[in-house]
């Protein structure tokens, strides 16, 4: 589902998270705050499925999602050409570092462990989209 | 926070600053209609042996709670998540238990959200 006015200078943010809480939050922050258009699905199949539909800025994976995870969406998200430097975070709840460490081994940019401050999550996104973009010309 | 409070409000008073009662509505209303269900599911798969499925559906309950600061059913739930994750079946009262928390926690999270409509500050999120 999509979230959030499409326009041609709107990022694109790919969202897959299984929980309808944790999504409403964060999709609404995107969206409504950050002023992003939303992509958001429940399942690793639906996410790799937008991610060759859609041109995206970054993606917002949880690790546990039902069917593929969120590390086998990482996974194949880093093998395509087109996604090797995609900004991707990685969602993860407390007592799962090794989670963590083998998402970092497959390529994530950054994770945040629930429960997180929505305002971080829009404050990391947005340091990992500002790295990605050329330097403004002097 | 007041210690061994079922509920941090700070995580709904946060929602409350960035989108106001409707988000806060929107957020506990989605609470409400997926989390339960998630509870009925994990006794049924408590009582039918099944720990896989008691994990998966404690991990949901866990990632839910969380995002609104109900601190005791994030508890309850990352317990059984854990223990089933080894292999281990709740013991017969912690799913009803833990059902019995998400009613309340549901219940919580209105009150929390009327006091924040109230104007009265920070709600305390002392046990009721």
């Amino acid at each position: 589902m999509t979230h959030g006015a499409a326009g041609p200078d709107r990022e694109v943010i790919l969202v897959a998270e299984d929980d309808p809480v944790t999504a409403k939050i964060v999709v609404y922050r995107l969206s409504r705050d950050a002023g992003m258009e939303v992509i958001h699905v429940a399942d690793g199949e639906a996410a790799l499925e937008a991610a060759a539909q859609r041109t995206l800025a970054a993606a917002i994976l949880d690790i546990r999602l039902p069917g593929l995870d969120g590390l086998g969406v990482l996974a194949r998200l880093r093998a395509s050409v087109r996604h090797a430097r995609l900004p991707i975070i990685m969602l993860t709840s407390l007592g799962t570092e090794t989670d963590i460490i083998r998402g970092f081994e497959l390529g994530a940019d950054d994770y945040v462990v629930k429960p997180f401050s929505p305002a971080e999550l829009v404050a990391r996104l947005h340091r990992l989209l500002r790295r990605r973009r050329p330097p403004n010309p002097a | 926070m007041d210690p061994g409070a079922p509920i941090d409000p700070a995580f709904l008073s946060d929602l409350y600053e960035v989108g106001g009662d409707e988000l806060v509505q929107d957020v506990i209303a989605t609470f409400a209609a997926s989390v339960p269900p998630r509870a009925d599911a994990l006794q049924r798969a408590a009582a039918d042996g099944q720990a896989p499925q008691v994990a998966a559906a404690a991990h949901a309950i866990v990632s839910a709670a969380a995002m609104v600061g109900l601190v005791e059913v994030e508890m309850l739930a990352r317990v059984l998540e854990d223990r089933a994750r080894g292999g281990t079946l709740p013991p017969t009262h912690a799913p009803a238990r833990l059902d019995r928390a998400v009613q309340e926690g549901v219940r919580l999270l209105q009150q929390v959200a009327r006091q924040l409509r109230g104007g009265d500050g920070p709600p305390s999120g002392a046990r009721p």
